[in-house]
């Protein structure tokens, strides 16, 4: 149990890390950052556009869509009680 | 008092607003400008939160969604918006943006309820549109005092206040939103009102050691 929260630990501080080092590349760069980060993401994007030509996976898709609003709205509301029940 | 946080970042403290500068915009962001400027257009208030705030300026990593929350619509506002949309390219994911009578049935069975709703951009499912109308004060802090981002000097975007940002992120707790709140700590470091990050740190009850690992950045 323990190796396995340690592991956890672990993860977490290097996704934070790379999220700080993240942040310094975009004060480092600057454009020239964004243009990378850009190319990258436009790519990923048309990789899946291939994916949703497929009917059956866009109507899948979409239904998660809908299922992932009713969802939120739940979390929503957990929300508002948290924030109006003092202390 | 205006801070340079990079050559393409500049962030006017005083005025609440952020310049940013880019080469082009990517797919992401043309769908945000253009969903943007049609609320301008109309003079409905509102602001855009989560993932797309901290992709917007440089985080490495995809959306599914670009988040925005407006003042409340009244029921044919919400229908001339649709119209607007529907020309400018965009679909509505729970209904059809083309008949005025699927418009009212989702304002009737989501907007009105509080659900949320989404909206789709010609071919594209992901990123699409996640748009609600506040109802929380939380929401309504958020529109209130939301920042004004200037995109290459031609695109407007209001974002909620990056200090209520970083703690709600660190408040959903996903690995995902503890990576944003901390890269937004990280890149506006400088630019943040503390005080206001610690009042809502303690409103919402969490806890700012995961910043502390960005404190040691730069």
């Amino acid at each position: 149990m323990k190796a396995i929260e340690d592991e956890r630990r672990r993860n977490l501080i290097s996704l934070l890390e790379h999220a700080v080092w993240n942040a310094e590349a975009v004060k480092k760069l600057g454009k020239r950052w964004f243009e990378i980060r850009d190319r990258w993401l436009n790519e990923a994007l048309m990789r899946d556009k291939e994916l949703w030509a497929d009917p059956r996976v866009r109507e899948a898709l979409l239904k998660a869509l809908e299922v992932k609003s009713k969802l939120e709205k739940l979390e929503d509301e957990e929300l508002e009680r948290k924030l109006k029940t003092p202390g | 008092m205006v801070l340079v946080i990079s050559d393409n970042i500049a962030f006017d403290v005083d005025r609440g607003t952020i310049f940013l500068e880019k080469n082009s915009l990517s797919e992401d962001d043309r769908i945000a400008m253009l969903f943007a400027e049609t609320l301008n257009e109309l003079g409905v208030r509102y602001s855009v939160i989560a993932g797309y705030v901290a992709i917007l300026f440089g985080r490495a990593r995809r959306s599914d969604d670009i988040d925005f929350i407006t003042y409340p619509l009244a029921e044919d506002e919400f229908l001339k918006f649709c119209l607007l949309l529907r020309d400018r390219g965009f679909k509505l994911v729970q209904g059809d943006i083309g008949s005025e009578g699927s418009i009212r049935k989702v304002y009737e069975g989501y907007l009105e309820r509080g659900f949320s709703i989404r909206f789709t951009y010609g071919d594209l499912i992901l990123p699409n549109i996640w748009f609600k109308t506040a109802r929380s004060p939380l929401q309504y802090y958020g529109i209130d005092n939301s920042l004004t981002v200037i995109v290459n000097k031609k695109h407007l975007i209001k974002i909620a206040p990056l200090e209520l940002q970083i703690a709600y992120k660190l408040y959903l707790g996903s690995e995902k939103d503890l990576g944003d709140a901390v890269f937004l700590y990280t890149l506006f470091r400088k630019a943040l009102n503390h005080q206001e990050l610690h009042k809502w740190l303690s409103t919402l009850g969490v806890n700012i050691s995961m910043l502390e690992v960005a404190g040691s950045g730069g």
